[in-house]
C-alpha cells in the first residue's frame, strides 16, 4: 500500500501546480483574443474606458473637436494645424498666464521637433506657460516677461542642446518621444508649477489622457483643446500600433481602486486620436483603467492585500520546499508518508510548519523495532505532529477538490421546494464545502489513514482499523473544517466584495489561510487524541 | 536537455501571451461617425433596441482576453417589463452578464449571434458555469445557441413579469446563498412604472439588490412571498419607485407589514430619476453579537466626479441594456432627458454635480453616455448636458454654442 502516499501526494501538486500556472498565464497574458474574433462585427470604436477619434487627418481632428469642444477656455486657433504651420498653429492657440511660474522651450522645426515637443505644449497649453521654440541656434516664440521664471529645456540632446539663457532652467530628455512623454506624465516640480505629477500613487485625480504615435504627433496637436476641457497629458503609443511596457505599466498604475462601490470616484480615460492605435493596445488600455476592488485591484494588477496574500502562499511553498529537501537528506529514519505529510502541511503553514517539523526531529529518538523509530516528544508537540499527519494530506485534499468544483462550476439547486430557513443548502459555496469535507475525509481514510494505521497496527483487524481511520479521519478533518471553512466563507463570501475566481490569487490565498487557521483549529483538538491514545504523535 | 525544455516552456509563454500590435485599429466601423464624442459626452448610437444592445455589449466589452469579456451573457424578447425584471436581477456581479435581444419575431438575429460569439463568456463558476441566461427565449432559439456556439445555457421561462421577479429572486439566492434585503419595488400596471424605477433599476445592475412589483393598488402574491422570504431585523427594506400616483399610498401602507418602506420619487419621471441618482439610505440591518451587516442602498451622489447613462423616456429598451455602464466602466445612475432639452430636474441635479477648475494632480471631471441616436436625443441636447457636465459655465442660452450636429469624416484608408 505504500503507493497510495505519493498518489495523494501528487494528485495535489498537479492539480495545485496547474492551477497556480494557469493563474500565471493568464495574469501575463497581454490581449491573447485580439486577433481571434474580438473586433469582429463592431459597430463603433469606442470601449468604456477609451474613446476613439477615428478622423481623416489632422484638418478633420481640429474641425471636428472645435464643434464638440466648443469651450472659450479650451479653444485653439481657427487654422487647422500641420507640418509647415504646427508652431504658430500652437502659438496663435496658447492662452498665456501673465503669473505662469515657468517657461516651457522645445525644439522647433519640422516633424522631428514636433514628436519631441508635444507632450510638454499639452502641459504649456494647460498652464498658460509662455512657450520658446528653439531651432538652428535661435529661440523663437513667446519672448516677453520672462523674468523669474524657470525654463524647463525639453526634447533630445540633438534637436535641443542646454542653454544657458536663462537664469534657472530644467534640462528634461528621455531617449525616445515615448518615454518623454510619460516622463512629463509623472514629472511634477511644485515651486515652479510645472508638470502633471502623475505618478501611480495620485489615487485620487480623474485623470484623462489623448494617445496618438509620435508619427501621428500632429493628430495630437489637433486634439490639443484636450489639455484644456479635460486636463489630458500626451501619451505616445509606438509606431506599430502596439503600447510599450513603460506605457502598459504606466496605465495599470493609474487604475483607481474602489472602497465601497465602483461608483465612487476617480475613474481615468484615453482618447486615441491615431487610427493607427491597434484595437489589441485599446483593449488593453480599456482593461488598464477598469476600476478595480482595493483588496485584488483587479485581474493583472497586483492590490495591496493581494500581495500581501501573495506572500503568504509563496512563503507555503518555499516552506514545503525546505521540508522535503531537508527531510529526504537529512532524515533516512522517517517514512516517506510522514515526510509527504510535513512536506504537504507546510505548504499550507508558511514558516510555522518548518518549525513544528524541526522541533518534532530536533530531540532524542528510539528505535522501538528495526527500521521504526519514535521521538520523545511532550503533549503538546505531539499533538502538533498528530495534527501535522492528518493536516498534511486532508486540507491540501480541501483544496484540490474546491479548486476542481469552481474550475468547473458550483451545481446549484432552487425553486419552491428549496424555500424556506434551509435554502441556502441549494447554494454553491455550502456544496462546495460539504464535498470539499466528505471526499477528501474518504480519499484520506482509504489513501492515507487506513494504510498508515495498518502499517502502525499490524495486530489489528482490517475492520477495526478501517473504523478508527475513518473515526479519526472524519473528526480531525472536521476540527480543521472547523476554521477552514468558516475562515474561507468570510474570507470569500464576505471580507472581499468580489468572490474570487479560480484564476484569482486571492482564491487560492484565501484557501491558505483558511487551512492555516484550520490547523490552529485542529491543534488542541488533537491533544485530546493523543491523550486518548486514539493517533500516534511521536513518529 | 533542460535547457532545450526551458526555452520550449518559454517560446509557448511567449506565443500564448499576445501583444498589443496588430492591424490600425480605426477600422470601418458602420457607426462610428454616428458616436459622437464632446468633451464629457460620447454618443452610444443606437437606432433600434438589438443595435442599441450590441454597441452596449461592444463598448463594455472588448474581449480582447478573459477578464474583460463577459461573465455571460442575458437574452431577453423585445418586452419591456421582461427586460426590466432581468436587468434589475441577473446582470451584476458574480454573473457580470449585459442583455441582448431577441429580434422582433423572437428569434436570434445573425448580429446578436455573432455579438454573442465575440463575447465569448467565461461561465459563471457559481452556477454550473453557465454562459447564457435566456429569459422566455423560446427552446428552438435556445438550442441554436448550444449547437452554434456551443454554450451552456440557463433558462428561465415565465411570461408574468410578477412571477418571474420571484423565480429570479429565487435563482439569486441560492446563487449567493443570501437574499438582499433591499427590495425595489414598481408599479407594473402604471404606464409609466418603469421610466419611474429605471434609475433604481441601474442601482441594481449596480450592486445587486432585490426587486419586485406591485399593482398600483395591490400587491400581488409573488411579491408577498419574495418580501417574506427576507430575514433582516426589520424584514426587508423597500424602495418604491414613484409617488402615490405611480404606487398609492394605500399600497405602500400594506407593504409596511413586511419591513420598512420608502419612495424614491420626483414629480415626474425625470424628478425620480434625479432624486434617484441623490438618493442614500444607510442603516441598521442585521447584527449578531460580534457581526453586523449595515443596509446601503442607492447612488448618494450630490458631487462632482461621477459618470451618467442618459436617455430618453420613451426609449426604455434602449435605457433597460444601457445600465450596464453602471454595471463596469465609470459606473454611475441613469438620468433622463426629453429629444431637443433637458428638462429642469435633471439640468438642476447636474448643476449641482457641476465640477470645478482645479489643479493637474486633483482634477474632477464628469463623464456621461448618451444613449441612442439623435432621434432618441438630439445634437443640441448632448451639447447642453456636455455643457452641464463640464467645469465651464453655463451661458443662459445654451443653443448659442452649438452650430451644426459635427460628424468626423471617414477615415482615409
Amino acid at each position: 500500500m505504500k503507493w497510495t502516499y505519493p498518489i495523494v501526494a501528487f494528485i495535489v501538486v498537479f492539480v495545485l501546480g496547474f492551477g497556480l500556472t494557469n493563474l500565471i498565464k493568464e495574469e501575463l497574458e497581454v490581449s491573447p483574443w485580439s486577433e481571434s474574433g474580438a473586433e469582429e462585427g463592431r459597430l463603433m470604436a469606442h470601449t468604456k474606458n477609451v474613446t476613439r477619434l477615428v478622423n481623416a487627418g489632422a484638418a478633420d481632428l481640429h474641425a471636428y473637436l472645435k464643434q464638440t469642444i466648443p469651450y472659450e477656455e479650451a479653444k485653439t486657433t481657427d487654422m487647422a494645424p500641420s507640418e509647415k504651420n504646427w508652431q504658430e498653429f500652437f502659438l496663435q492657440s496658447l492662452k498665456v498666464d501673465p503669473d505662469a511660474k515657468n517657461i516651457v522651450v522645445v525644439p522647433g522645426g519640422g516633424k522631428d521637433a514636433l514628436k519631441w515637443a508635444l507632450p510638454a505644449l499639452y502641459y504649456a497649453y494647460f498652464n498658460g506657460s509662455p512657450v520658446l521654440f528653439y531651432q538652428n541656434g535661435e529661440l523663437s516664440g513667446n519672448k516677453g516677461n520672462l523674468q523669474n521664471k524657470k525654463a524647463f529645456i525639453i526634447g533630445s540632446d540633438d534637436l535641443i542642446p542646454n542653454l544657458d539663457e536663462f537664469e534657472e532652467a530644467e534640462r528634461i530628455t528621455a531617449k525616445s518621444p515615448q518615454q518623454l512623454a510619460l516622463k512629463l506624465a509623472e514629472y511634477r516640480d511644485e515651486e515652479a508649477e510645472f508638470g502633471w505629477g502623475r505618478k501611480g500613487d495620485r489615487d485620487n485625480g480623474y485623470f484623462h489622457y489623448v494617445l496618438t504615435t509620435p508619427d501621428d504627433a500632429l493628430l495630437g496637436l489637433a486634439a490639443l483643446s484636450y489639455a484644456r476641457s479635460n486636463n489630458a497629458t500626451l501619451l505616445y503609443a509606438e509606431e506599430d500600433g502596439g503600447i510599450s511596457g513603460e506605457l502598459d505599466r504606466y496605465a495599470f498604475a493609474q487604475r483607481s481602486d474602489w472602497f465601497v462601490t465602483p461608483s465612487e470616484g476617480p475613474f481615468r480615460h484615453f482618447w486615441i486620436v491615431s487610427n493607427r492605435v491597434s484595437y489589441a493596445a485599446q483593449g488593453r488600455l480599456d482593461f488598464a483603467l477598469e476600476k478595480a476592488e482595493y483588496a485584488s485591484m483587479g485581474p493583472v494588477a497586483l492590490g495591496d492585500m493581494e500581495a500581501l496574500m501573495l506572500i503568504f502562499v509563496i512563503w507555503g511553498v518555499a516552506s514545503a520546499l525546505f521540508v522535503w529537501i531537508h527531510a529526504l537528506y537529512t532524515l533516512p529514519m522517517v517514512k516517506m508518508p510522514i515526510k509527504i505529510s510535513w512536506a504537504l502541511a507546510s505548504m499550507l503553514l508558511p514558516i510555522l510548519g518548518p518549525v513544528l517539523y524541526i522541533n518534532s526531529y530536533r530531540r532524542p529518538a528510539t528505535e522501538v523495532e528495526k527500521g521504526d523509530w519514535r521521538w520523545i516528544r511532550s503533549y503538546n508537540q505531539q499533538s502538533a505532529a498528530a495534527t501535522a499527519m492528518g493536516f498534511g494530506y486532508g486540507a491540501p485534499l480541501m483544496i484540490v477538490i474546491g479548486f476542481i468544483m469552481v474550475w468547473f462550476g458550483f451545481p446549484l439547486f432552487f425553486g419552491p421546494g428549496w424555500e424556506g430557513p434551509f435554502f441556502w443548502l441549494g447554494a454553491g459555496m455550502p456544496i462546495m464545502m460539504i464535498a470539499m469535507y466528505v471526499l477528501a475525509v474518504l480519499i484520506a481514510w482509504a489513501l492515507v489513514q487506513y494504510p498508515m494505521k495498518k502499517n502502525m497496527m499490524p495486530g489489528m483487524s482490517n475492520k477495526q482499523i478501517s473504523k478508527m481511520a475513518f473515526i479519526t479521519t472524519a473528526l480531525s478533518m472536521l476540527a480543521v473544517s472547523l476554521g477552514m471553512m468558516t475562515t474561507s466563507w468570510y474570507m470569500l463570501m464576505d471580507k472581499i466584495p468580489m468572490m474570487p475566481k479560480e484564476d484569482d490569487v486571492l482564491w487560492f490565498a484565501s484557501m491558505w489561510l483558511a487551512s492555516f487557521i484550520g490547523f490552529l483549529i485542529a491543534w488542541p483538538i488533537n491533544w485530546l487524541f493523543i491523550k486518548n491514545k486514539l493517533k500516534p504523535g511521536n513518529v | 536537455m533542460t535547457k532545450y525544455i526551458c526555452n520550449i516552456l518559454l517560446g509557448i509563454l511567449m506565443i500564448s501571451c499576445g501583444n498589443t500590435e496588430g492591424g490600425a485599429g480605426g477600422g470601418s466601423h458602420p457607426l462610428q461617425q454616428e458616436a459622437t464624442a464632446t468633451a464629457y459626452t460620447v454618443r452610444i448610437p443606437g437606432s433600434n433596441p438589438e443595435e442599441q444592445a450590441i454597441l452596449l455589449t461592444q463598448t463594455v466589452y472588448p474581449a480582447t482576453r478573459e477578464d474583460n469579456a463577459v461573465g455571460a451573457i442575458i437574452l431577453v424578447p423585445q418586452d419591456e417589463h421582461i427586460a426590466f425584471t432581468a436587468m434589475h436581477r441577473i446582470t451584476h456581479m458574480p454573473v457580470n452578464a449585459p442583455m441582448l435581444f431577441l429580434s422582433e419575431d423572437n428569434t436570434i438575429s445573425e448580429q446578436t449571434l455573432r455579438e454573442m460569439k465575440r463575447l465569448k463568456p467565461d461561465g459563471v463558476f457559481q452556477d454550473e458555469r453557465t454562459d447564457v441566461y435566456a429569459v422566455n427565449v423560446p427552446a428552438k432559439e435556445v438550442e441554436r445557441i448550444e449547437e452554434i456556439l456551443g454554450y451552456r445555457v440557463r433558462t428561465f421561462f415565465e411570461e408574468d413579469p410578477i412571477k418571474l421577479a420571484s423565480l429570479l429572486d429565487m435563482w439569486q439566492a441560492a446563487m449567493k446563498a443570501d437574499h438582499p434585503d433591499e427590495v425595489v419595488i414598481s408599479a407594473i400596471d402604471h404606464p409609466q412604472g418603469i421610466e419611474h424605477g429605471i434609475g433604481a433599476m441601474g442601482w441594481n445592475a449596480h450592486m445587486g439588490k432585490g426587486f419586485a412589483w406591485v399593482y398600483r393598488d395591490s400587491i400581488p402574491q409573488a411579491t408577498i412571498d419574495i418580501l417574506k422570504r427576507r430575514y433582516g431585523d426589520f424584514g426587508a427594506f423597500m424602495y418604491l419607485t414613484g409617488g402615490p400616483d405611480v404606487i398609492s399610498d394605500k399600497v405602500a401602507k400594506e407593504l409596511g407589514r413586511y419591513g420598512l418602506v420608502r419612495r424614491i420619487s420626483g414629480k415626474n419621471v425625470f424628478a425620480s430619476n434625479t432624486t434617484n441618482a441623490g438618493y442614500k439610505d444607510f442603516g441598521r440591518n442585521w447584527g449578531w453579537w460580534w457581526d453586523w451587516i449595515p443596509r446601503s442602498w442607492g447612488w448618494g451622489i450630490a458631487q462632482a466626479g461621477h459618470n451618467y447613462i442618459i436617455g430618453n423616456p420613451d426609449d426604455m429598451l434602449y435605457m433597460i441594456p444601457a445600465a450596464v455602464l453602471g454595471h463596469m466602466g465609470k459606473h454611475g445612475p441613469i438620468l433622463l432627458v426629453k429629444p431637443d432639452s433637458v428638462p429642469k430636474a435633471t439640468a438642476d441635479y447636474l448643476k449641482m454635480v457641476k465640477p470645478f477648475k482645479t489643479g493637474p494632480q486633483e482634477t474632477i471631471l464628469n463623464f456621461a453616455w448618451i444613449i441612442g441616436d439623435t432621434t432618441s436625443i438630439s445634437m443640441a441636447t448632448q451639447q447642453s448636458i456636455d455643457r452641464l457636465l463640464s467645469p465651464f459655465d453655463v451661458p443662459v442660452d445654451t443653443t448659442a454654442y452649438l452650430p451644426n450636429a459635427p460628424i468626423l469624416q471617414e477615415k482615409k484608408d
